[in-house]
Formats: structure tokens, sequence, C-alpha cells
């Protein structure tokens, strides 16, 4: 019973975090589109389904503030009242504190929420409400509001998809307008007559009241909407993260053993060991490889979540900021179904959130000063996401100021890091990576949202951490553009082996940038550190076997290749004696083995039954005086 | 009291998951454990046309189709006429369930409940059986 009680509060605790995360999308569309019914409805019964499962799990102060909302919404949903940006606010408010006592019944401290205060605003706001809305400007309420509502035909259609979701044929027909409700009726009464054998849809088309074409077409979106709508209550299972993790290392066990094999079989073939043994190795081992592959691909897909998980509160942030800030943001995502790792997705929450902040802060003009420059008065980010080879890319963009070099420039004076003459000597791109220092900010106000100086450096560090990079573009009154490129997944990475000083390395193929050949002319003292000039911007040159001290290491002229890293903001070039080649490797701890090693992700088992270790690269360089003052110099 | 046998086969709906795991829960706690579910009225409907159910419990506050427009559809269908329908409701609904009376519901139920009412209920539900059962609300 205290198990059953448990997992009850625990799926409740999930079901009504869920709703709730809808709910603030809900709410800025509804500010936009205030007269929604079916979106006034569905906000309405995420607080009635939250307040009825409190209720039998005893959580009074929510089932309390879940009431009041309600009665709120119920105002609202039946005419009584309307959607204002204050009602919004409070409502808002209400969600939060929701989640408030949500969070504190999953600590075990339910009763010791304030609720008191949110109570009575919301019924501050229905009181004011009530009065300067007449109820003969609002459209009576329905007979029974619980039921859908009758649409009156001026009422904006809502979304596609969501209406449609499941509905019979006829009721599709008429909402593609092809057929009028009448039309149906008179089908369905005849169709009563003959029985069921006759189809609405023959019967419509004999009737010459729709055409084939359109019967087929709804056929269609009944088909595509149904499954849909049974996609996810019947046929999806929530899973406990650590199973799938344990799945993931047995695959990732799997995977160094299938590499272990085929090497093995590749190098029996090589002997001219051929014969029916030897070939129906071969042959197993080929089809072990593409069965281990699949069932790689879906273990992983299955820790892939889309992009929209963690984007669904990014509206609402906005929203809020923005009025804070007394900004018009119009904010646009695209490609918000893109699918990362569960464990990459859980980092990257902040780093965007601080993005988009920073888009509003300092980006963004307030509507008087964008009108002045010619700009339409509400400003526009952009959140785009898309998959780029084995990594993905996600963009935020803004329309705003763009980053203000000479600002920045003089900041990095200021700070005293700097002389005057390096700054001076300073390129642009170097200038603009100064906004990546920890405690910098060209802020002028410090308040709660922004403007401390820690969120481009939390951005950076996140992002090294996943081996992933980042790229800034900006451009005066037109916008910035900020690139982020991550690795689809961490478990089992994609490796580029490298071999130096007589041992294997291999490095996370998501920091490669690029691979050249290394010309010892080329090579410069630049502020007593070796770099070259690549593609027009210093590149630093740091040897591999000198950062990890190897014995036996070569001098870094006679080595004869770059690989160039991106470490998040960073460009390096690291100097290798040869390239191996690709391969997957699942990472594993050392830590056990041989303690902390730093500049060591962890080490993997290669196809040759070598053990290498996994260069981590941000912690290698973190340390490392690539700073502005070598790479200004040089310039 | 006269209850059903404990071998009927119930029909929950209710479009949150957790819900019906509650009211499972103290079905199961007075006995009653052949429960079928479903998320919403059209789903219900799609499930009363596969199987036989001797009761339907339902929310009456529910996305796609309502509780009252499943009723309706139940009342309107000669197969499922006479099916005992239980409604769940809220403290705030129970006006507009009371008025649902008239369209066919057997008999309603406050959230949140015990095992103990929700028993009452179906013994309520049973009494008013097999006639009429349609414009016989339970005893309030």
């Amino acid at each position: 019973m205290e198990d059953e009680l448990k997992e009850i509060t625990g799926d409740f605790l999930r079901e009504s975090f869920d709703l709730l995360n809808d709910l603030d999308q809900d709410f800025v569309r509804l500010e936009q589109n205030p007269e929604d019914q079916e979106l006034i409805n569905k906000v309405f019964r995420s607080f009635h389904t939250i307040k009825g499962g409190g209720g039998f799990l005893g959580f009074q102060k929510l089932v309390d503030l879940c009431h009041h909302a309600e009665s709120l919404l119920n105002k609202i949903r039946q005419g009584e009242m309307r959607f204002t940006p204050d009602i919004t606010d409070v409502i808002l408010r209400a969600v939060d504190g929701v989640k408030t006592c949500l969070a504190a019944v999953e600590q075990g401290r339910a009763e010791s929420v304030e609720v008191g205060g949110l109570i009575r605003e919301l019924g501050a706001v229905q009181e004011a409400g009530a009065k300067p809305a007449p109820s003969a400007a609002a459209p009576p309420p329905p007979p029974f509001p619980e039921s859908p509502p009758q649409r009156p035909a001026t009422a904006p259609a809502p979304p596609e998809g969501q209406e449609t979701r499941g509905k019979l044929l006829g009721q599709i027909l008429i909402d593609l307008g092809i057929i009028t409700e009448q039309d149906l009726y008179a089908c369905l009464a005849e169709q009563q007559v003959h029985g069921e054998q006759v189809r609405l849809g023959e019967l419509l088309v004999t009737k010459g009241l729709a055409h084939p074409k359109d019967i087929s077409e709804a056929l269609r979106i009944q088909q595509v909407t149904q499954k849909g709508a049974t996609k996810e209550g019947e046929t999806s299972i929530r899973m406990d993260v650590a199973r799938l993790d344990e799945i993931m290392n047995l695959v990732g066990e799997l995977v160094l053993s299938r590499n272990r094999l085929m090497k093995i079989a590749s190098d029996l073939e090589e002997r001219a060991a051929s014969g029916p043994l030897a070939e129906s190795l071969t042959e197993t081992v080929n089809h072990l490889n593409l069965i281990t592959t699949n069932l790689q691909g879906g273990v992983m897909k299955a820790r892939m979540q889309p992009l929209r998980r963690i984007l669904s509160k990014f509206p609402r942030t906005v929203r809020d900021i923005a009025k804070k800030r007394g900004k018009q943001v119009e904010f646009v995502v695209e490609g918000e179904d893109t699918e990362l790792d569960k464990s990459v997705l859980d980092e990257i929450g902040d780093p965007l959130t601080h993005l988009v902040r920073n888009s509003i802060d300092h980006g963004i003009e307030d509507p008087e000063t964008r009108t002045r420059l010619g700009k339409p008065p509400i400003g526009r980010i952009r959140l785009r996401a898309f998959h780029e080879g084995n990594r993905i890319a996600i963009i935020v963009e803004d329309d705003g100021r763009g980053i203000d070099i000479g600002r920045i420039r003089q900041k990095a004076l200021e700070s005293g890091k700097f002389s005057s003459q390096e700054i001076e000597r300073m390129s642009r791109e170097e200038s603009l990576q100064l906004i990546f220092l920890p405690g910098f900010s060209t802020a002028k106000q410090v308040d709660d949202l922004s403007g401390r100086g820690v969120g481009m450096d939390v951005v950076k560090n996140n992002v090294a951490k996943l081996n992933g990079t980042i790229d800034v573009q900006t451009e005066e009154n037109r916008g910035s553009t900020i690139t982020l490129r991550l690795p689809l997944t961490v478990a089992i990475i994609q490796t580029l082996l490298v071999r130096e000083a007589g041992r294997v390395f291999a490095l996370p193929l998501s920091s490669v940038v690029e691979i050249a050949k290394l010309r010892a002319d080329e090579i410069r003292l630049v502020n007593g550190r070796k770099a070259i000039n690549f593609r027009n911007q210093i590149l630093p040159l740091v040897s591999m076997a000198a950062r990890l001290s190897l014995a036996g290491a070569r001098p870094l002229e006679a080595c004869s290749y770059i690989v160039v890293l991106g470490v998040a903001e960073r460009r390096v070039g690291l100097v290798v004696n040869e390239l191996l080649g690709g391969e997957e490797l699942m990472l594993k701890s050392v830590g056990a083995v041989m303690g902390q090693v730093r500049g060591v992700a962890g080490a993997s088992i290669t196809g040759d039954g070598k053990i290498v270790l996994v260069v981590d690269l941000p912690a290698l360089f973190s340390d490392l005086a690539l700073g502005f003052r070598d790479r200004a110099i040089a310039a | 009291m006269a209850l059903p046998d404990k071998q009927i086969r119930i029909l929950l709906v209710d479009d949150f998951a957790t819900m019906r795991k509650i009211i499972r829960n103290l079905l199961k706690q007075i006995g009653y454990e052949n429960v079928e579910e479903a998320e919403d009225g059209l789903m219900a409907l799609e499930r009363l046309k596969v199987n036989t159910f001797g009761l339907v419990i339902s929310d009456w506050n529910m996305p796609r189709m309502t509780g009252l427009d499943m009723l309706k559809a139940i009342r309107a269908d000669d197969g499922l006429k006479s099916l005992p329908v239980l409604m769940v409701t809220a403290e705030n609904e129970l006006e507009k369930v009371k008025n649902a009376i008239s369209a066919g519901v057997n008999n309603y139920i406050v959230k949140p409940f015990t095992a103990k009412t929700l028993l009452e209920k179906l013994g309520q539900v049973f009494e008013s059986q097999p006639e009429s059962s349609a414009d016989r609300p339970g005893p309030p």
C-alpha cells in the first residue's frame, strides 16, 4: 500500500509537470489569441485535473491554489471576464505556484508551501475584473460549457492537427470546408436507411457533395491524426533512465567486442587463411556488425528527446523578460523536433536560456529606438536547430543592435588585463571572443536577469564540457548570430585516433574542425609560442606529447599533421605525428584505476585490442594561456 | 445493498492517467479488478464497441469528448442504452452533473472519495438496476 501510494504520487507529479510545461506555451499563444475557447478550456482543464489528483492524494494547499485559478479561468471561459496581460501575469504566477507546490510534494514537505498570497491575488483579479467587463459585451455562457464549444463562425480556427485529432470523417470534411453540417446530417440519415454497408464517403461522392480526392485527403488526415492520438496514450511507456543507461552500457561493450572481432576477422583474411571456416567467420562478423549498429542506433534513439522538451518554457521566459525590459520581442523556434541525447539536452538548457536572455537584454532595442533606426518595432529572436552530420547545430539569432566591438575593447581595457597596445592589435574576431572571458560583461546595469557577467562564461563552459563548439557573428544594427555545435550523444562517441610519441590517443570527433598538413616553415613564434597563420587567423600550435608530458616526444616541427580543434569558442592546432583514422568508442571511466588525470576523459579499447586514452580537450586546454595576449601581438 | 458481481468488467474513463490509477486502486481495494481504461469519451465508445462492460466510471471534464457527450452517445445506442454509468465529478461541477442525470447518468461521485464511498455508490447504482435506471438519480 505504501509503495503503491508512492508510485501514484510519482505518476501524479510527472503527469502534472507535463501539463504545466505545456501551459507556459499555451499562455503565450492565448495572449495573442485571447478568444481561443479551445485553448482556454485546455488551460482550465489542466488546473482542474491537477486539483482532482491532488485531492485524492491529500495535498490541500495544492488543491486550494488550483481551485482558485480554476474559478478565475472559469469566468474567462464563460465570457464573464477577458484575458488581459495583468490577468495572464497572475495566472502565470499561479502556474509557478502550482509548480512550487508540486516540487514541495516531491521533497516530502507538501504543507510547507505558502499559497495564501497567490490565492488572494487570484481573488482580487476576479473581483476587479468582474466590474469593468459588462456582461452585455461578453458572449453568453454556453448551456454546457464542458461540452466542446459550438464555435461561432467568427472565432479563429484552432491550429490544424490539434482539433482534427482522431476525428470522425464527417467532422474533418466540415473542418476542411468541403461540406456543411446540413450535408453531413442528411447523408448520415440516409446512411441509417441503407445500413452500415454504405460508406459515408461514397454517399457524399454519389450525391455530388464531395470529390473523391477530398474524401481520400480527409481519410488521410483521419489516419494521421488517429495515429498521433493513440501514439502517446497507448503505445508508450515511461522508463527509468538508469535502466536505459545500463542497456546503453552493455551496447557500448558490445560495440567494443564487435570492433575487436572485426579486426581479428580481417587480420585472418589478410594472412590468406581463406577457406570455408574463415569465410563463414567473416560473414557472421559482418552480420553481427549490422545488428550491433542497428541495436546501437535503437538504444541511442530511445535516449533521444526532442529539443522541444527544454524549449517549451522559452516563450514564457522571453515574454517575461521582454515585458520587464519594455521591449517587444517575437520569438520563433524552428526545428524543435530535432532530437538529441537526453544527457546533452539536460546540459544545454541553461546555456540556451543565457543566449536568448542576452539577445533580449543586449541585442533587441526598445521599440522607439528600433523605429528610429527604421526597423520594425517588434524585435525578432530566432532559435533554429538542425542535424549536421553527427552533430546538432543550434543557432540563436536576433535582429538587434549587434555586439558593440568598441565597447568590448573599452571594457577589456578597463579590466586591466590588457594593455591598450594589445587591444589595438586585436582583430575583430579576436575582440569578439573577449566576451567569453570570466566576469566579462558590457551590461550597464546589473540585475536579477542577466548582466552579471556570468552568461557567456557559463555558456562556454557547458558547451566545452560536451565537446561542442561556439561561433559568434555580429553586425552592427543588424543583429548577432551565435551557433552552438554539439555531439548528438555522449556515451558512445566518434573519435579520431592519432599516434603521438608511440602511443595512441582518441580525440572526440565532434571537436575536430579540420585536419591540415604541418609545414615547418610556416611556424612562427608569436609571443614566445609557436603558431601558424591559418585561414587568416592565428592558430596556436600545441604539441600533444608536450601537453601530456610524454616521454620520447619529438619536437613540434618534426610532426606531420595539425588537427584543428574547436574547444567552445577557441581554435587550437594540435600537432600530432600520425593519423590512424576514425573509430567508434565507448567512453569508460579510468577513475578507479588511475585516479583523476588531467587531460584524460576516459579510456576505451580499440578494434585491435589496444587500450587508448580519450583526450579531455577542455581540461587539456583550460590552463593554456591561449589568450588574446599571444594572438593579439602576433596580428 | 445490491452490490455488482466482483467479476463485472468496468470501463474507467479519465484523461489523467494518475486519476485512472487512483480509481483503479480504490476499486481493487473493494474487490473489483476487472478494469479497463480509456482516455476520453471517444476512446471509451471505441472500447464499448469491442467489449461488453457491466459499468462505466467516467470523468466529466475531458478533452475531445466530454463525459456528458459520451453519456448521450451511450444512451442513444440501442446496445448500450441500459449500461450503468457512474460520473466522477468535482465539487464545482456538481450542478451540471446533477442536470446530466436527465441525460441518463445513474449516479455521481464527488472527488476526492474513499474506497468506502465508492462501494456505497456502486451499491446505489446497482440497486436502481435493471429497470428505468435512466431517470432515477441515486439518493443525494
